[in-house]
């Protein structure tokens, strides 16, 4: 553990607990898990009987699932600081699971946000009332030939110049509507979910800006799910194609439907995942800094232990300043979010610095993952070694939900046009 | 607490002008809020036929009617709204207070969702920094160049008004549809709750 600079955690006996249960989940039950996960086959890991289940019936038991839902749905809501306290003790534990947990509510907290009350008594009550497997959710968002670039459409002035191939798409069907397209083999969950939160481009399919929202069951006929795919890190959490072939859903399923509020949409879904990633990268950052802290105090080199070398204490004082310094930011920004998203409903976060708390959480995981390899010398690389799979994890961060470059790109876009600084 | 009142009738306008004039919170919300919005009540709908199938509604309906000068009223001469009334005995030509509600409420037994083809109520929001400048029923060619237009129909103008959806959740949800700069109205939607606030404050009949 650590020292709590913010007296707001620190001196608050509910938060206080809140983190330490959380920590004490992350340890037994994430931690193991994670590793098991990451030495199996990746197949094997979407397989009912895998461990993998096992955290998704434990998480479930702790009511994990119900946060995020209001409470006049049977949820818990929670605050910004008890939701960066979550994704960061998790995501402490494994930054796999901890995504796959989070996202996996996502259907049905998107549902409860913008859903009617039909979509919210057939897909929102089940999903509070699941303490086991029977529910799980996937967040599918990019097409196959469209990587992160997708994401700059929403501040392009011509998104339509973006082109309509290659998205899944929603037609209407009478009442209904009708999908048709596949969702890239890195979505999140997609091998194991039983519901997904999908956005297809609705009609009149100008361009990716006119997104939509759908929540699709994913047992109806038309919904294929690949296993999960063989990858470098992150391996406890399964990513997989889903493929849609004349799949139809009602019409309250498609909880957002209106094409002209697509880049609204999308800029509110990046902001909330902002919070997420951020908090889960940070908590990641911390276990590989513990680890070479850990190492450090243990290792003896030129007749001294190796964290009383001046080097390696720069190298350690730098990695605490950037985790520090990132949970501070993201703290303010998840502040934010959730003061437009879920407080007041405005629906008007502060879009840059969402990305800016995302990107910049995500690239300091990955340097203090690296920098807490180095300080591991040769120990570093062998399979043995915690620190080994927290580099890995590390790795997939500066691409999912979109590449460090693009999203910084993004937030630049909406730094400038918004003027959040000017010159007097 | 005050009386019920029906929905969209002249006593909910009144209603509504008087609080959001008083009301505090709307006034700070909607400090830097400029711009009409012109409301699309589409009445074509199961509840606005349930609704004008009562006395009250019926009264209400033609209150409504009756807030609009003669020469405005007029102008829905042909409408979808002109046959409705007409079904029920009202004639826009005549002035509101000689209308005979209890025989249009029985004509109103008979009504189908048919005898509500086309029938269109168009209706302003209009603040200004913090000011309420008008909320009132329109004709159907007034402010047609509005910044901002808001189609609904009758039922999903009743949700946002009961607080049982919010704007977000019906324009989402495709059951009201927006036109104007979208991103005006999300950097204004603390004023956009704080209305939908005022309006569910409001008993219904």
């Amino acid at each position: 553990m650590y020292f709590e600079i913010d007296s707001l955690v620190r001196n608050n006996q509910e938060i206080s607990m809140w983190k330490s249960e959380l920590h004490r989940f992350a340890e037994e039950v994430l931690r193991p898990a994670s590793f098991e996960l990451d030495r199996m086959d990746a197949k094997a890991t979407g397989a009912k009987d895998s461990p993998y289940f096992e955290v998704i019936r434990k998480g479930k038991k702790n009511g994990y699932h119900r946060l995020l839902i209001p409470d006049e749905y049977g949820g818990t809501m929670i605050g910004p600081l008890e939701f960066n306290i979550w994704c960061e003790e998790l995501g402490w534990g494994s930054v796999g699971l901890a995504t796959s947990i989070i996202e996996g509510l996502f259907p049905a907290a998107a549902a409860s946000i913008i859903g009617s009350p039909q979509v919210i008594d057939e897909v929102v009550r089940p999903w509070m009332e699941d303490e086991g497997d029977k529910y799980d959710g996937c967040w599918t968002v990019m097409d196959p030939d469209r990587g992160s670039d997708y994401i700059m459409s929403f501040n392009d002035p011509d998104p339509a110049s973006f082109g309509t191939e290659g998205f899944l798409k929603a037609d209407r069907d009478g009442d209904g509507w009708v999908l048709n397209g596949v969702k890239s083999y890195w979505t999140g969950c997609a091998p194991v979910a039983t519901w997904a939160l999908a956005h297809p481009m609705l009609p009149p399919h100008e361009g990716p800006h006119q997104l939509g929202a759908a929540v699709v069951p994913l047992n109806l006929p038309g919904v294929t799910q690949s296993p999960p795919i063989d990858k470098v890190g992150m391996r406890d959490h399964p990513q997989g194609e889903l493929i849609f072939e004349n799949v139809k859903i009602p019409n309250h399923y498609m909880i957002a439907q209106a094409p002209e509020f697509g880049t609204i949409l999308a800029r509110l879904i990046i902001s909330l995942t902002s919070c997420h990633m951020g908090g889960a990268f940070i908590g990641l950052a911390r276990a590989a800094f513990e680890e070479a802290l850990k190492y450090c105090n243990e290792r003896v080199q030129g007749k001294a232990l190796i964290v009383e070398h001046q080097l390696t204490r720069y190298r350690l004082y730098n990695m605490f300043e950037k985790i520090e310094t990132a949970r501070a930011f993201l703290r303010a920004v998840t502040r934010n979010v959730f003061e437009e998203v879920f407080q007041n409903r405005t629906f008007n976060p502060s879009v840059a610095h969402a990305l800016a708390a995302q990107t910049y959480s995500k690239n300091i995981a990955f340097e203090v993952a690296h920098d807490a390899l180095q300080l591991h010398g040769g120990a570093g690389i062998l399979k043995e070694m915690p620190i080994e799979k927290f580099f890995r994890d590390a790795r997939p961060g500066l691409i999912m939900d979109g590449t460090s470059e693009i999203l910084a790109l993004e937030a630049a876009a909406d730094m400038l046009d918004e003027e959040l600084y000017t010159v007097d | 607490m005050a009386e019920p009142v029906a929905f969209a009738s002249d006593d909910w306008f009144r209603t509504a002008q008087e609080k959001l004039q008083t009301d505090e919170v709307f006034k700070e919300a909607s400090a830097d809020w400029e711009g009409c919005v012109r409301c699309i009540i589409d009445c074509e709908d199961e509840e606005a036929l349930k609704d004008y199938s009562t006395d009250y509604g019926i009264k209400g309906f033609v209150g409504m009617l009756g807030m609009l000068p003669k020469e405005e009223r007029l102008k829905y001469k042909g409408t979808g709204l002109d046959k409705l009334a007409g079904k029920l005995g009202y004639s826009l030509d005549d002035e509101p207070g000689t209308f005979d509600v209890a025989a249009a409420a029985k004509k109103a037994t008979e009504l189908t969702i048919d005898d509500f083809k086309d029938c269109i109520v168009y209706a302003s929001w209009w603040s200004d920094r913090g000011t309420l400048k008008e909320m009132a029923p329109l004709p159907p060619d007034k402010y047609e160049d509005a910044p901002f237009a808001l189609w609904g129909k009758y039922s999903a103008w009743k949700q946002l008004c009961t607080g049982e959806q919010t704007a977000i959740q019906l324009i989402m949800g495709g059951k009201m549809k927006l036109e104007g700069n979208l991103k005006y109205i999300m950097k204004h939607m603390a004023a956009m709750n704080q209305l939908a606030e005022v309006y569910k404050s409001i008993p219904l009949k």
